[in-house]
């Protein structure tokens, strides 16, 4: 049975219920409401998003209820992205926000998890300098606190 | 200099548009040590983040030795990260980040903002808001909990504390008994423990870590801990080895009076679970919601600080919590997040544990804790008479207590139906028919059903429905119900083919309306006889959903969840089901049905009725003593029509709310909210339109069984003048049987048509109507207190 869900600009998507129901909050209002033809209003995401969030659930649509399994070190489990999503999340990085608050505000758990991921890795290796281009973000401290926390920070450089 | 006031937008870039939540637990929790130092140099914003000390704590556990008894705590877990050895002192005591480190002003965060007050709270006063005075109400079914009982241990004898509180399974507060001249009151003093175990490891837990829940550390490091931490989720001591630690620690405690039997201890010391812990845990810290493991009950003696404990029953589950998640919310949390915003009367139990006091958590309930300020306490888990049937482990007890205790073995025995549960279970699992493992064998079934029985193929939805002991399902094309083998499924389904077939080719002689019963549309069995020796073959019966209201979009639902708050809505359901039953009860019978087949039925019933009693353990124990006193000897004493006693030609058997079908008339929300947002008025109102489930059905019997199912299980006992009238209103018009010298009383013969019930449900009703049953002597009591107003 599909399901209609509408984004934000209105644009309708006709998905398989399996595929939507990968989105928590879907599944719950598909249960809360009872089958019903009428569309789901997705008034936080658009089209745009809409349509790369569900090409995600589409690929993923048989995978297996997520185990929680947190005995891990979530440092470790940052470089073991799947091919495809790695793929999937090469995207601008307006893109890439954007992708990361529909998936918390659908509740796809996984999904969330790899955009996150995939923000870490953007991070890894870089200088301040790069960070701070990366992420269009201004420097906003003084020469003197800059050196004062360089000084701080120092024990890092020889770990 | 003019201090800078960092526009949030322009320090944070991209992460602006994200919630600081995701930022610090989602992405930052993914960077190693030097990429957070780096990340800290970038700006105003991400210094803050970058340098959050819930994420230095996790990379401290994460790359700390597991084995390491020792830790050298430096009051925040970043510098604890960066100087975790002792030779790191003087390292330590010059370094800039321990010295002067840079203070950044100006960024704001809610949730930032949210965890420094969850972890400087002073908790010390966190007294519960006092007890509301009692509400006038006529909401029959309100959440209504007795207040937790404080009483003095030296008045409170083992008897009366088992028949007060043991098997009625509630808590008390006990005072007064003797703790402070423990020799733990003395030793177990934080001061105390350090000057003499100071270098002992204890085991610690750890809330706040996935990569080590618990680990062992020494005592005098984890005090320094305690008293120079300020985190959100600080470490608790939780020791259950403490006594194998420190051998004259299991002697300076002693167990309560009333909890000196614990049949856990009949097994040997390995294969005996933990049962008793240590517990020293600083202010903020707690229990998040839970029950305890095994289906224990536990006592809880604190030697020193504040406890508040918050309860909620076995029935339910604390709001906020979600028993299916894995994260929990904190003690903290939860109180700062959930409780505030509740309702008084959803507010739990709450009561102040003070220091020499100790608890009684009964089996099953819900429990919180938070500790006020830094506490010392001591816990043990037991398994007892009163909460032995709940105890899950109880295989595993089950060989020594039949040689120890011989008069459990009935209630520790396998019954002859459970081990054909047990082979079930293997096959797939019909208790959760829509289970991942079991659903495609459940819809090939259904389907196969449909097509041998109506003849044409069926794809369309299938939901699953709470049946009671059977497997249940609704379609488009009608209702299924597959017959499981508890509680002797084949008699049930025949019962109900016979009962629906004399239903179904009779016309309705009764002028007043009356409530649909199912049509039967087939029935059957899914296996074929030659299966039989190995196999259940699955009886069933497919029935139509006739409909009576005009709205067909109308929701059809059982009563359970919409029982009356009021005269009015018994009215409205108790008439139309009164005189359903009366119709029945006077229902022409076919001449082909034989004559009295209850003399065997109710033969059947008394014989097995004391040693059901044994095994369910719903009463109390001294009332289960002299049950068989009680009973009759002959079952003509509770139903002979050659006495005069009325008889009913179709007796439905088994009325309970899940069996009354009807439709809501609001368009309130019938999901989970109702039991949160139900002011009166937005309630929806429940019509009652269908009788279903006549697997318990018998002909030419005893109409009481109908009276009584619906006094306990739909009327809860109650015994207002107008509600009684509307249950006896046709009671006069039934038949006496031919005989006049009556001898048991109708309320005795009530009394006994309960204790003789089949199934522990009705005894389980009956006794969370009367929660006082423990305080009562016999069973003349009881009787009075349920059958009183019928003489």
């Amino acid at each position: 049975m599909p399901v209609t869900l509408t984004s934000l600009d209105n644009q309708e998507f006709k998905v398989d219920k399996e595929v939507a129901e990968r989105s928590i909050l879907i599944k719950n209002m598909i249960e809360d409401v009872g089958e019903s033809d009428a569309p789901i209003p997705l008034p936080n995401v658009s089209a745009a998003v809409l349509t790369k969030v569900i090409e995600y659930c589409e690929h993923h649509r048989n995978d297996p209820v997520q185990v929680q399994d947190e005995t891990d070190d979530p440092r470790k489990r940052s470089n073991d992205i799947e091919e495809w999503d790695m793929k999937f999340m090469q995207v601008d990085q307006e893109m890439l926000f954007e992708i990361i608050l529909a998936a918390n505000y659908l509740d796809i758990k996984p999904l969330l998890d790899v955009g996150c991921k995939t923000v870490a890795n953007i991070i890894k290796g870089k200088t301040p300098e790069e960070i701070r281009k990366a992420f269009n973000i201004v420097n906003d401290f003084t020469p003197e606190e800059e050196a004062q926390i360089k000084k701080e920070n120092e024990w890092a450089e020889d770990r | 200099m003019t201090p800078i006031i960092p526009s949030r937008e322009a320090s944070l870039g991209h992460f602006h548009r994200l919630p600081d939540i995701l930022t610090l637990d989602c992405i930052f929790v993914h960077l190693e040590p030097k990429e957070l130092c780096v990340l800290s140099e970038v700006s105003r914003y991400l210094h803050v983040f970058a340098r959050n000390d819930r994420l230095w704590r996790r990379l401290f556990f994460a790359s700390r030795d597991p084995s390491a008894l020792r830790l050298v705590f430096r009051g925040t877990w970043l510098l604890t990260f960066l100087f975790s050895q002792p030779k790191d002192d003087a390292a330590f005591s010059s370094h800039p980040l321990a010295t002067h480190p840079i203070q950044v002003h100006g960024v704001v965060s809610e949730y930032l903002h949210q965890q420094w007050i969850k972890s400087n709270m002073y908790f010390g006063q966190f007294y519960p808001p006092p007890a509301l005075p009692p509400k006038p109400t006529n909401n029959f079914h309100q959440l209504q909990l007795r207040p937790i009982p404080v009483e003095d241990y030296q008045l409170l004898d083992r008897e009366t504390f088992y028949r007060r509180y043991g098997y009625p399974n509630q808590p008390v507060m006990l005072r007064n008994s003797g703790v402070e001249s423990w020799p733990a009151w003395e030793q177990w003093s934080l001061d105390a423990l350090l000057a003499k175990h100071g270098n002992t490891p204890f085991r610690v837990s750890n809330i706040d870590s996935n990569t080590e829940p618990t680990f062992l550390l020494e005592f005098q490091d984890f005090v320094h801990y305690v008293r120079h931490n300020k985190d959100l989720d600080p470490l608790y001591l939780f020791d259950p080895r403490f006594a194998d630690t420190v051998p004259e620690m299991e002697t300076a405690y002693e167990v309560p009076k009333y909890f000196d039997l614990d049949y856990f201890s009949l097994l040997s010391p390995e294969a005996r679970p933990p049962y008793r812990w240590m517990l020293i845990g600083p202010q903020r810290t707690g229990a998040p919601w839970h029950t305890d493991p095994s289906g224990t009950s536990a006592w809880n003696t604190l030697l020193s600080g504040h406890k508040r404990w918050a309860l909620y029953p076995p029935h339910i589950i604390p709001p906020g919590h979600d028993p299916t998640s894995p994260d929990r919310l904190t003690s903290v949390s939860w109180y700062l997040d959930v409780y505030p915003y509740l309702a008084p009367e959803l507010r739990p139990l709450e009561i102040v544990q003070y220091p020499g006091q100790t608890i009684f958590v009964p089996s099953g309930w819900w429990h919180m804790v938070i500790n006020m300020d830094d506490t010392v306490a001591v816990t043990q888990n037991f398994a007892d008479e009163a909460n032995i049937l709940q105890i899950r482990r109880w295989e595993i007890l089950r060989e020594k207590l039949a040689e120890i205790r011989p008069d459990l073995a009935p209630a520790v025995g396998i019954h002859p139906e459970e081990s054909i549960l047990e082979t079930l279970k293997k096959e797939a699992s019909w208790v959760d028919p829509l289970g991942p493992d079991s659903i495609l064998t459940w819809k090939g079934r259904v389907q196969d059903v449909i097509k041998s029985t109506l003849g044409s193929a069926y794809e369309g939805p299938i939901s699953s429905i709470h049946g009671g002991q059977n497997v249940c399902f609704l379609t488009d094309r009608g209702f299924i119900k597959f017959f499981t083998p508890m509680h002797e499924g084949l008699e049930s389904y025949k019962a109900e083919v016979v009962s629906n077939e004399i239903i179904l080719h009779s016309s309705i002689a009764s002028t007043d309306p009356i409530l649909l019963s199912p049509k039967v549309l087939g029935y059957g069995y899914l296996l074929d006889e030659k299966d039989a020796l190995e196999q259940w073959r699955w009886p069933f019966i497919v029935t139509e959903i006739a409909r009576s209201s005009k709205n067909e979009s109308l929701e059809i639902v059982p009563a359970e969840d919409y029982l009356p708050l009021d005269e009015s809505g018994y009215r409205n359901l108790l008439e139309p089901l009164m005189r359903t039953l009366h119709h029945y009860h006077r229902h022409p019978l076919p001449s082909s049905v034989g004559g009295d087949q209850s003399t065997d039925q109710f033969e059947q019933r008394l014989r097995s009725a004391v040693m059901n009693h044994m095994r369910w353990r719903v009463f109390p124990k001294h009332l289960l003593t002299s049950l068989p006193e009680f009973l009759p000897n002959d079952s003509k004493a509770v139903f002979d029509p050659l006495q005069g006693h009325k008889v009913a030609s179709l007796v439905h058997g088994d009325i309970s709310p899940s069996n009354i079908l009807g439709s809501l008339s609001s368009l309130s929300s019938t999901s989970s909210f109702s039991s949160f947002s139900s002011p009166l008025d937005s309630r929806p109102h429940f019509t009652p339109e269908m009788l279903i489930d006549f697997g318990d059905a018998s002909l030419q019997t005893d109409p009481l069984l109908d009276y009584i199912s619906v006094f306990v299980t739909v009327m809860n006992c109650r015994q207002e003048k107008t509600l009684i009238d509307l249950l006896l209103k046709h009671w006069e018009d039934l038949p006496s049987g031919n005989g006049t010298q009556e001898k048991a009383s109708l309320r005795r013969r009530c009394m006994w048509h309960v204790l003789m019930w089949p199934s522990a449900g009705l005894s389980m009703h009956l006794v969370r109507c009367i929660p006082n049953i423990g305080e009562m002597e016999t069973w003349d009591d009881v009787e009075q207190a349920v059958f009183g107003w019928w003489n």
